[in-house]
């Protein structure tokens, strides 16, 4: 389990860069004086990163925690993060389950684990 | 893991209506008379207190089914309306449904396409759980509010409106319910999916009441008063009144009476089934009783805070409880609650007799159940309950068998479980021993009122005796007064010393004070600690012996204790000289224990106070619970036994000062006042300059509140110079025991400004705040400026000033409370089964994980160093180690310390006799 739960924070740095060319799918917003600002979403510093997991990864985190799917938290299958995984990925079905890695202010660093359903 | 096995899981509900059939077939009788009882006391057939609807009186059996009192469930009845009547509880969806229909043919106002489209959305969003049916028909009435002809008929349709509560009128004209009733038939099954209903089971004509279900006599039941009268239940007293009218509005129909008469009778009749569901519908008057008290009618009974669903399901009354004024009693432990005698006789305890127990459990059933400790009941294995009298004790003691229970009385050292409402935390409920003393109050200790917030002003508190032996293992383990010592909510103490056990701390320990060994002695006597006297510090000039109290108190302290901190007395230097803090500023702020030996600081509230004592703190997390009590239990009573010792009181001539301090003050005063005069003037003549994001006058307002402010504490400083350490006032203050200097100079020098919503008061009169002063008036006494001190007393307009202020502390007060209980009662109830497992994650009911590890970091927080999980300052000092010459030295401290503690050695003065040493 604990190659799953110890892995490096990719985006632990706020002020990350926008690393250009890696991420595709980009957002645009209203920035000053109703300029269109363009950026990346997976690079944006308030976005966790977003990972797909593989069948392997899922049957390991599935029989760690003793669940199933249905008992793991939700994500939309319509929200951006997947949408933008969805480019580097393919089509994500429902049921697939992507890894959240965000900065946490008691540990650092935490993993949650996500079910993708529709919507 | 069978053992607890569900037998079965509920897989959905279904909510439908009752359609009048069904109100028939479960119907038990037909009521037809508004009559209760004949002559004799009987009920009447088919009246409303019919002996089929259930059985109240014991003794009797149910003539529906044939059980007694408690076995009969009771059955319901019916009553048949003469003429159709609206369920007020729905008139919004009856509207609804009215609005998106058809006037003549019943059909949706929508084309075939567009409740298909409409349709198929609802299917898509129902694969994710539940539909939401009331939204269904909110949705389809929204989408059919601009059709103005039907699609299917071709009917020219008219604005339907609700005339609250329960009339309907279309373009002015009333619809009767019974016209209602019509149009609700109407509609076709088929349209009912797309208005949010299943067809099977709620047919929208069944929200127009035929046939009105009577509820069991269970459910409203008669008393019978002293007197022998019968007094009926409103729920009763409402459906006579049904009955009454449902019978006049037959017989004028059908007599054919003018319309108008039976349109009257019809509305009333609406009236008393309107009232019979909810008796504060609002735009109509309440039903009344004949004391002009309103009825408790259906949705009386189930709402808000009294009602059955916070009152009796959510919460429950139970028994083994006690209730009585609280008290406290210092020579407690924090652990023990003191029971009154009567409480200890009341209360039981259930005891299995075995082959060990017997003789025990014979004897306290032979002491009966008048003398304490004895026992109340004994149960049979057979089942029989048995009361132990005077005149059967005997005969019980010899049959008493092993399987036998026997309700003992409560007895020292059983585990109870102690709590104050508002429970708002986990520590507002624990466990505590028993001991049983005379008096009639509960008492406790007064380190653990904190945790309680209790105080002994006439709080009451709850006690309750534990049943089973499970519960008093879990009670004693998790529960026990010493395991929450340190706080889950800050990692830190909440229980801990207060008041009193400061100032007896402070007396102790502050700078060098000496005790002679029958002083130590005395002091020492009342601890549970096993220990010498340490060798002597010194010999005075009378070359007695002395011990410091920093001696004294370090025999309280584990040994292997090592910490430094700055206690409360610190003054805050620019740079701390750490351990010649006593030498150099001479107000010895600097705790250095090292091995359990106080070498140099005062023991204060940092260092022993409720939420902020480190040495308890630290005792708690490297000894345990068990060496906080005793650290605690020890410490109150030496610190108690010091103040009685050295003696201490206080009195409004602790806050004298000499006449030139307050010349001084009022020269503050006078100057701050020229000051506000000139700031004002200033922006008169409009040369304020104003402060950025600031009007002129918001400027004139910080300026003048500002230089007022500095005028109070500069009287503060001028009147806290004129108190020393000498005074009883300011070691509470300093010592963080009570009260604060700013308290103190409020007493001594000045008040200072009241505010009101955070600004000088600037309201009450046109212009100005009181006719006092003159219209304009911006000078500092106009707008609540109190420069008069508490002792000296206030000038009429500077009381109403403070008024003013005192009230808006107490209306945020009351305000916060409510508030806050609110905000906290969603969250409880939001998050109440949530519960952290064995493998570390945060699981509901269901074990649908809500966080994949605790808190993130899967620290518990009462196990924290004030919310971090290691303390790492710590480590390192245990790791480096302490400089070699300091060591282990108890005599350290003298070398440090001065010697010239002024107030606290009055033996020196005085020609102590030595009683009882060698």
């Amino acid at each position: 389990m604990e190659s799953v739960r110890n892995q490096r924070v990719k985006g632990s740095n706020p002020f990350r860069p926008v690393e250009s060319g890696t991420s595709v799918n980009p957002v645009a917003v209203k920035g000053a004086r109703g300029r269109p600002v363009t950026f990346r979403l997976m690079d944006h510093m308030l976005v966790p990163e977003h990972e797909l997991l593989s069948e392997d990864e899922e049957n390991e985190l599935l029989s760690a925690y003793k669940v199933d799917k249905s008992q793991l938290p939700k994500i939309l299958r319509s929200d951006p993060c997947i949408r933008a995984l969805e480019v580097e990925h393919g089509i994500i079905e429902q049921g697939r389950i992507v890894r959240v890695i965000r900065e946490s202010e008691t540990s650092g660093r935490s993993v949650a684990f996500r079910v993708v359903v529709e919507g | 893991m069978s053992l607890f096995r569900v037998g079965k899981r509920i897989q959905g509900i279904r909510f439908g209506f009752l359609s009048p059939k069904e109100i028939r077939s479960m119907s038990a009788t037909k009521i037809i008379t508004a009559d209760t009882y004949d002559d004799d006391g009987f009920p009447i057939d088919m009246g409303l207190m019919d002996s089929r609807l259930g059985v109240i009186e014991p003794g009797l059996r149910c003539k529906t089914c044939g059980q007694k009192v408690d076995e009969c469930p009771g059955h319901f009845g019916h009553i048949d309306l003469a003429m159709p009547v609206i369920h007020v509880g729905y008139v919004r969806h009856v509207k609804r449904l009215l609005q998106s229909t058809c006037r003549a043919c019943g059909r949706i106002l929508m084309d075939a396409a567009r409740i298909r489209g409409m349709m198929e959305e609802l299917k898509e969003s129902s694969d994710y759980g539940a539909v939401d049916s009331e939204n269904t028909l909110r949705e389809t009435a929204k989408g059919t509010s601009t059709a103005t002809i039907c699609p299917y008929c071709g009917e020219e349709q008219v604005r339907i409106t609700l005339d609250k509560p329960t009339t309907f009128r279309e373009g002015g004209h009333k619809l009767t319910p019974k016209e209602v009733r019509e149009r609700l038939e109407r509609i076709p099954n088929e349209d009912l999916e797309a208005l949010g209903m299943n067809p099977e089971v709620a047919r929208p004509e069944w929200l127009i009441l035929t046939a009105l279900p009577v509820p069991p006599v269970t459910v409203r039941p008669s008393i019978t008063l002293e007197s022998g009268d019968r007094s009926e239940d409103d729920l009763t007293h409402k459906l006579v009144d049904v009955l009454r009218i449902n019978q006049r509005l037959r017989e004028n129909r059908d007599a054919g009476t003018p319309q108008l008469i039976v349109e009257d009778l019809w509305e009333l009749l609406q009236y008393h089934i309107t009232t019979y569901f909810d008796n504060q519908t609002s735009g109509i008057p309440p039903a009344r009783h004949r004391s002009g008290r309103p009825l408790k009618t259906l949705a009386q009974r189930l709402k808000g805070k009294e009602g059955r669903f916070r009152s009796n399901l959510s919460g429950k009354r139970v028994n083994f409880s006690a209730r009585t004024v609280i008290s406290p009693d210092p020579l407690l432990s924090i652990n023990e609650v003191g029971i009154p005698v009567e409480v200890a006789m009341e209360l039981t305890v259930p005891v299995r007799v075995n082959q060990y127990n017997v003789g025990y459990v014979r004897e306290l059933v032979m002491k009966g159940s008048s003398t304490w400790p004895g026992a109340n009941y004994v149960i049979r294995p057979d089942g029989p309950r048995l009361k132990i009298t005077d005149r059967n004790k005997q005969l019980i003691s010899d049959n008493l068998d092993f399987g036998w229970v026997v309700e003992r009385h409560l007895v020292e050292n059983d585990v109870v479980l102690f709590n104050r409402q508002p429970s708002l935390h986990r520590m507002s409920m624990m466990a505590h021993l028993v001991r049983v003393m005379p008096g009639k109050t509960f008492r406790m200790n007064l380190p653990v009122c904190p945790p309680y917030n209790a105080d002994f002003d006439g709080d009451e508190m709850n006690l309750h005796a534990l049943q089973s032996e499970e519960a008093r293992a879990e009670a004693k383990i998790l529960m026990l007064v010493q395991e929450h010592i340190r706080s889950p909510r800050f990692g830190g103490p909440v229980i801990g010393a207060i008041h009193d056990h400061i100032t007896g701390a402070f007396l102790l320990t502050h700078k060098l004070t000496r005790f002679t060994k029958d002083e130590a002695f005395t002091l020492l006597s009342g601890l549970a600690i096993d220990l010498e006297l340490p060798p002597a510090a010194g010999r005075d000039k009378f070359d007695r012996e002395f011990w410091t109290g920093k001696q004294l108190f370090s025999m309280i302290i584990p040994r292997d204790i090592h910490l430094t901190y700055k206690a409360s007395v610190c003054v805050h230097c620019d740079k701390c000289v750490k351990e010649r803090c006593d030498v150099e500023v001479g107000v010895d702020a600097w705790v250095d224990i090292r091995s359990g030996q106080l070498l140099t600081g005062t023991i204060d509230e940092m260092g022993i106070g409720a939420f902020k004592g480190q040495i308890l703190d630290k005792i708690v997390r490297d000894r345990g619970a068990l060496a906080g009590r005793q650290f605690i239990d020890n410490l109150t009573r030496l610190a108690i036994g010091t103040m009685m010792l050295r003696g201490f009181t206080t009195g409004i001539d602790d806050e004298d000062i000499p006449e030139s301090a307050r010349n001084e003050i009022q020269d503050v005063m006078d100057a701050a006042e020229r000051e506000v005069d000139k700031l004002v003037q200033t922006y008169r003549a409009g040369n304020l300059t104003p402060h950025p994001g600031r009007s002129i006058e918001e400027t004139l307002e910080v300026l003048a509140m500002r230089e007022l402010g500095k005028a109070r504490d500069g009287a503060g400083q001028i009147a806290g110079r004129q108190m020393g350490l000498t005074n009883f006032a300011v070691i509470m203050a300093k010592s963080g025991a009570r009260g604060s200097m700013l308290n103190l100079s409020q007493m001594a020098g000045c008040i200072g400004q009241q505010a009101v919503r955070g600004e000088r008061i600037s309201r009450g009169y046109a212009d100005r705040t009181l006719p006092h002063f003159s219209w304009g008036d911006r000078g500092a006494r106009a707008k609540g400026f109190v420069r008069s001190s508490y002792k000296n007393g206030l000038k009429p307009t500077e009381f109403f000033f403070h008024s003013m202020g005192g009230r808006e502390g107490l209306v945020d007060t009351a305000v916060r409370t409510s508030r806050s209980g609110y905000m906290q009662r969603r969250l409880i109830n939001a998050l109440e089964d949530l519960k952290v497992k064995y493998d570390g994650t945060v699981r509901n009911t269901s074990d649908v994980i809500i966080q994949f590890r605790y808190g993130d970091d899967g620290v518990d927080p009462t196990r924290s160093v004030q919310g971090e999980a290691v303390d790492l300052d710590d480590i390192f000092r245990q790791v480096i180690g302490y400089a070699p010459e300091v060591g282990d030295r108890r005599d350290l401290g003298l070398s440090f310390a001065s010697f010239d503690s002024d107030l606290l050695s009055p033996e020196e003065d005085f020609d102590v006799p030595e009683v009882g040493t060698e």
